[in-house]
């Protein structure tokens, strides 16, 4: 058997749970899906459908006035949050990487708003009981459109009568923003983490006796040897920025399909952006595929 | 030379040691020696108080969300409604605490959770880490078909294929004789087989890892005849530790936290302990009562269920120093 041979083998082999996977749970729902995108529901307790061509996409052309709206908004907030998220959270990984007291708490309370936003439990504190007007106890703006959530960083009281209402308004948003952003950052600061740590000391000890500086050793071990890191976590940031339960399309396409129990119109739309975002993930890809080094490649 | 020899390394070469030969060569050797030292320990200590300045001030807005969960679990009504005292409790009400364990039967709901959260790491980490080893190492027909198909599955969100995956179990119970819907079985098989919960995630996670570790050790261990499998197993999964940690901790913490898988395959008995506060939710009338009123109850409920999530995770990311010393010394 040739080396070819055996690696097309050995491949097949470690790939195999997968196959089974994919055959069990995926290529039905998934056939089911793409094929009600083509179609319309005939009978919902059988779950029977007429194909009705392209229909669907064209109504999504033609009639739907909300929905390209959405779509560019969404593509222009994953633009905007994606460097912010991996930067920050390679920054903060890079910290609790250092030798520091107290690093274990640090990292527990990193991942916290993980810990809880991925449940109900925030939805819990959030939304249903009106905590909204948390604002108030921390000691800022609670008025108008300027008021901060649970947890964002809020505005005093003093600097709202120092700037007015309209500024401090514009400073709240910001505030939001970056709140919202750091919040995203749990699971990137986690890969990040786990990346810094499986860099062998050895490599830095030789940047040391060739006199580098931390600058350097950041820009020439670091962060070559975290790439492959790296590109995961912008495709996990693009990927959370676009199906997030937050996300404008989503929740379009969620009450589309199931509170006006529009299943076939909600799915040629789930489509259409699946599409929209495999495409920018490809993007990410083959704009990354020059930087990335692997250690392992052939 | 002669500055090494009198004890301080670690100075970079650059400008430092220039200007160290400079004193050299003028011949206060022990002052200079002892200024770099002082140097290097303040600008030392700087950097280390800019660090934790910056760490705790970022850790508040991360914190900040659950301090409030669990301050609020402890008030009583009155001190809830009070608009003076916010972060002040007046008198501890630990009657919330019992009042929440009873309401979601804790401790069999905790049961659930764990078997949930560590029979579907489980088969996280073992489909996961094959799968992605297979993707990462040899090169076969298909490889990028598969690898974009495990993005896809990451890109569409579970709840689109909802419905025909509720049927794919249902008919899948009937031929096997068997209900499966209603057991944990539809949240933990998929795990086995590289899906399930961000199961794409996970292979991902691991080709990378995978792909960053240098060829040459396999190379070595396949010059002296090992197969692919006993390759993979004595020598990459032992190195790729903190790879495994890393997908571990994430597995367990999205299946502990997941609410929408189990609201549609589990029921009774078998449910999760975050489908059980929705009976908090409802018992407690907390859903008529609208405006600025937070139930403790349901923040101590909320206490409950992530604090063994909490636990785990810091006993966990311990095992990341660990992690270091084991690469270090492998390399």
């Amino acid at each position: 058997m040739t080396i070819q041979r055996r690696d097309i083998l050995s491949g097949f082999l470690f790939t195999s749970p997968w196959f089974i996977g994919f055959f069990l749970f995926f290529f039905y729902p998934l056939s089911q899906s793409i094929r009600l995108a083509f179609s319309n529901i005939t009978d919902i307790t059988e779950f029977r459908m007429a194909w009705t061509g392209f229909d669907n996409f064209a109504n999504a052309f033609a009639r739907d006035i909300q929905f390209f709206p959405l779509l560019l908004d969404s593509v222009g907030n994953m633009l905007a949050n994606t460097p912010i998220v991996v930067v920050f959270s390679l920054f903060i990984a890079i910290l609790l990487n250092r030798e520091i007291r107290g690093k274990g708490l640090f990292r527990v309370a990193f991942l916290l708003p993980v810990l809880l936003g991925t449940g109900i439990v925030m939805q819990t504190i959030r939304g249903n009981y009106g905590v909204v007007d948390i604002s108030s106890q921390m000691g800022s703006a609670s008025t108008g459109p300027g008021g901060a959530e649970l947890g964002e960083i809020g505005i005093n009281h003093y600097l709202v009568t120092l700037i007015g209402p309209v500024a401090a308004g514009y400073l709240q948003a910001v505030l939001r923003k970056v709140s919202e952003i750091l919040w995203m950052s749990g699971i990137q600061i986690i890969l990040l983490l786990g990346s810094l740590q499986t860099i062998p000391t050895p490599y830095y000890e030789a940047a040391l006796c060739d006199g580098a500086s931390e600058w350097e050793k950041f820009w020439k071990v670091t962060l070559p040897l975290t790439m492959p890191t790296i590109l995961l976590v912008t495709v996990y940031t693009v990927i959370d920025s676009f199906t997030s339960a937050d996300n404008g399309v989503i929740r379009y396409i969620t009450g589309v399909s199931f509170a006006n129990f529009n299943l076939a119109y909600g799915s040629a739309l789930s489509w259409m952006y699946f599409l929209l975002v495999g495409i920018v993930i490809l993007a990410v890809f083959a704009i990354m595929r020059r930087r990335v080094f692997y250690m392992g490649e052939k | 030379m002669e500055m090494r020899k009198n004890g301080s390394p670690g100075s970079g070469r650059g400008g430092w040691t220039a200007a160290l030969a400079n004193r050299v060569r003028a011949g206060d050797l022990q002052e200079s020696a002892l200024y770099v030292a002082a140097r290097k320990r303040v600008s030392r200590l700087l950097v280390n108080a800019l660090v934790y300045a910056l760490l705790v001030e970022f850790v508040f807005v991360f914190v900040f969300p659950y301090l409030y969960m669990v301050i609020n679990s402890l008030k009583y009504d009155f001190d809830i409604r009070s608009a003076n005292t916010q972060w002040i409790i007046t008198r501890f009400n630990f009657y919330n605490y019992s009042q929440a364990i009873s309401d979601l039967r804790y401790v069999e709901g905790l049961l659930n959770n764990l078997m949930a959260a560590f029979g579907s790491t489980l088969g996280h980490v073992a489909s996961a880490s094959l799968i992605a080893y297979g993707l990462a190492r040899f090169r076969f027909p298909g490889r990028n078909l598969v690898f974009s198909i495990v993005i896809l599955t990451l890109i569409i969100p579970p709840n689109l294929l909802l419905i025909p995956m509720y049927i794919q179990f249902a008919r899948m119970g009937q031929a096997l004789g068997t209900s499966l819907i209603g057991t944990l079985w539809p949240i933990l098989l998929p795990t086995f087989f590289g899906f399930g919960l961000k199961g794409g995630l996970f292979i991902f996670i691991f080709r990378q890892y995978f792909k960053g570790l240098p060829a040459s050790y396999e190379e070595a261990a396949k010059i002296e005849g090992c197969g692919p499998l006993r390759i993979f197993l004595t020598i990459i999964l032992p190195l790729s530790k903190t790879g495994v940690l890393v997908v571990a901790i994430l597995s367990t913490m999205w299946h502990w936290n997941d609410y929408f898988e189990p609201i549609i395959y589990l029921k009774g008995p078998s449910t999760l302990l975050f489908q059980r506060i929705v009976n908090i939710q409802v018992w407690r009338g907390v859903y008529t009562a609208a405006g600025n009123y937070i139930n403790p109850v349901v923040l101590a409920a909320c206490v409950l269920i992530t604090a063994p999530l909490l636990l785990i995770y810091f006993v966990f990311q311990k095992q990341f120093m660990k992690g270091i010393e084991f690469t270090g010394l492998a390399n």
